[in-house]
């Protein structure tokens, strides 16, 4: 039997600030995607990320050079479900990279239709729209995109709780179930970026109308995620405040937002929300959840943060991720105690860079490496 | 006449529908074709005022694709009278984002501030490698070559084209700038081109800062 010390010592640090505790030292995470991955190792993207052997290699490489808490890299990827089923959602550029571009499936006078019941909308008419798999044969495509996805999900079956083992890393939190805010959710899929915001201005009640009926189909939802690890968790990346002026944030986007967090607790999962962007202008209303929750924080300033941000939520990232591409070590590395000393006090931080890291050019090995190395010593409470 | 002052307020307040219910009215009184480029001028002066509250946070990027679309909306209404002598264009500029990027919303908000403020935008979409930048370039001969991206690795794609407009001659007769999440200054001067922002508005103002 395997000696899993150093599994638990690095889980207990998970289960302490999620209640609440102060840790033995910050949490240390890192997020380098499969691509990325692929890239530092020198392969294509356009070839190695279809092979789960090559994604494995590449995770298990990643896990080997970068002593972080929880395993940095995950070796799983849909891009060969993205390609077979030709998702519209989900296209590669040149050189093959996925990438999500803005499109609007749905037309503006469907939006009563549409508000009637989504999960009805979604399956008979926006996937037909956005699955070509589902245009070339419309009885056998549904099936043929759930073969698919059991095919590639079974190919990469195992392989992180391999990794997880043979590098100790925490279990404690995955980031493995993906939600999204209902107001996000339709600028994501639904209606587009761009078209979403003329649709507030001009269709206000249909729009508040589409978020509530959203609401309901994500609390479905969440009664077939699964719970996974110790603090069972649900991970929803949050878009489109940054972008919106305060008092439509607050009428059109939060409120569906604030019934789906409370939904979600109320399920027994923690929700780990990630405010992409800058939310200054917005972050009075996170002390407006209840509980605790795991906010990841990307370009907001970190100093007013914490002087807004309630500290029985757990902050995370921040960690200017550019750093890491254009800096020395001895820069990132005095970065990271200036995060450190700016966030950490109080014991609710888990360390991590700002945004994932997509590229193999987004970073430099040995950057990433002293910035670990230095919030493990310098983070000790 | 319609009010041009009250005009131009709507516009900066992003009161469609009052925008649109004066311009209906005014297409109606069938107006000069002078008249028009006035109310035309109006708008676009309601833009700079979108622009000035952009850069002081009081509007947020969704309040500046709004203004975009209600100013095409605008120019649509109004072009039953502008006839076909159309304004003097305040200069061209070839706009595009590089290869292996998909994105395009920056670029569209830039690209519609621009036209606010005049330009000529030859708009040659997503993904673009530099092969159509330098096509365009020879073929419309602008002022300003704007390109844009979102991924890291744009700034790659965007270093690549500006050293194939060097190549194809083309370097010295173009100002370049550069747009999107991640460019810096450092990857500015890394790319080689002659601006940089991450805000359309302030792009609009460099690029009529080099026209002047």
């Amino acid at each position: 039997m395997s000696d899993n010390t150093l599994m638990n010592e690095r889980n207990q640090l998970f289960i302490d600030i999620c209640n609440n505790k102060k840790p033995k030292r910050v949490p240390v995470t890192a997020g380098v995607t499969v691509e990325a991955a692929i890239e530092k190792m020198g392969y294509s993207l356009k070839r190695e990320l279809y092979s789960p052997e090559k994604c494995f290699e590449a995770a298990d490489e990643m896990a080997k050079l970068f002593d972080t808490d929880t395993l940095p890299t995950v070796p799983f990827t849909q891009a060969a479900v993205f390609r077979y089923i030709d998702q519209k959602f989900m296209q590669p550029g040149a050189d093959g990279f996925f990438q999500h571009p803005n499109i609007a499936p749905l037309e503006l006078d469907e939006y009563p239709e549409f508000n009637k019941d989504p999960f009805e909308f979604i399956v008979n008419k926006i996937q037909p729209r956005v699955f070509g798999i589902l245009n070339e044969d419309p009885v056998l495509g549904h099936l043929k995109i759930k073969i698919a996805r059991d095919v590639v999900a079974s190919k990469f079956a195992g392989m992180a709780p391999k990794l997880v083992e043979k590098y100790q890393r925490a279990t404690a939190i995955t980031g493995c179930n993906l939600l999204w805010a209902p107001f996000d959710f339709i600028a994501d899929y639904i209606r587009s970026f761009s078209t979403m915001i003329m649709d507030m201005k001009r269709k206000p009640q249909w729009v508040l109308d589409a978020c509530e009926a959203v609401l309901q189909y994500e609390i479905e939802q969440i009664k077939n995620t699964p719970k996974r690890g110790t603090i069972p968790m649900i991970s929803y990346p949050l878009h489109m405040p940054p972008f919106m002026r305060h008092s439509e944030v607050e009428k059109f986007w939060w409120p569906s937002f604030k019934k789906l967090m409370i939904a979600t607790q109320e399920a027994g999962f923690i929700p780990s929300i990630f405010c992409e962007q800058n939310w200054d202008a917005h972050l009075d209303l996170l002390n407006d959840l209840p509980g605790t929750v795991i906010i990841g924080f990307e370009t907001s300033n970190p100093k007013l943060v914490v002087e807004k941000v309630a500290t029985r939520h757990i902050y995370q990232n921040f960690y200017p991720a550019d750093i890491l591409k254009h800096g020395t070590v001895e820069q990132c590395v005095e970065e990271a105690k200036r995060t450190i000393d700016t966030v950490a006090g109080a014991g609710n931080y888990i360390f991590s860079m700002s945004r994932g890291m997509i590229r193999g050019s987004d970073f430099k090995t040995e950057n990433l490496q002293a910035v670990i190395e230095c919030v493990k010593e310098y983070g000790k409470y | 006449m319609v009010d041009l002052k009250a005009l131009t307020a709507s516009v900066g307040e992003l009161d469609e529908e009052k925008v649109l219910e004066v311009l209906n009215g005014f297409v109606a009184s069938n107006p000069s074709e002078e008249d028009a480029q006035k109310v035309v001028a109006a708008c676009q002066s309601g833009m700079a005022i979108v622009g000035d509250l952009y850069e002081k946070g009081e509007y947020f990027v969704g309040d500046l694709i709004f203004a975009g679309e209600l100013l095409t909306n605008a120019i649509n209404t109004l072009k039953p009278v502008l006839g076909s002598g159309s304004t003097a264009s305040a200069g061209s500029i070839v706009l595009g984002t590089v290869a292996g990027d998909l994105h395009d919303i920056g670029k569209n908000i830039f690209k519609s501030m621009c036209e606010a403020a005049g330009f000529t935008v030859y708009d040659l979409g997503i993904d673009q490698p530099a092969s159509a930048f330098i096509d365009k370039i020879k073929e419309v001969k602008p002022k300003v070559v704007g390109m844009s991206g979102v991924l890291t690795l744009a700034l790659e794609a965007m270093k690549d084209t500006v050293d194939a407009i060097k190549e194809a001659g083309l370097r010295d007769s173009v100002k370049i700038i550069i747009g999107g999440n991640p460019v810096t200054k450092e990857a500015c001067a890394q790319i080689g081109a002659d601006a940089f922002t991450t805000n359309a508005a302030e792009g609009v103002k460099i690029c009529q800062g080099w026209v002047k």
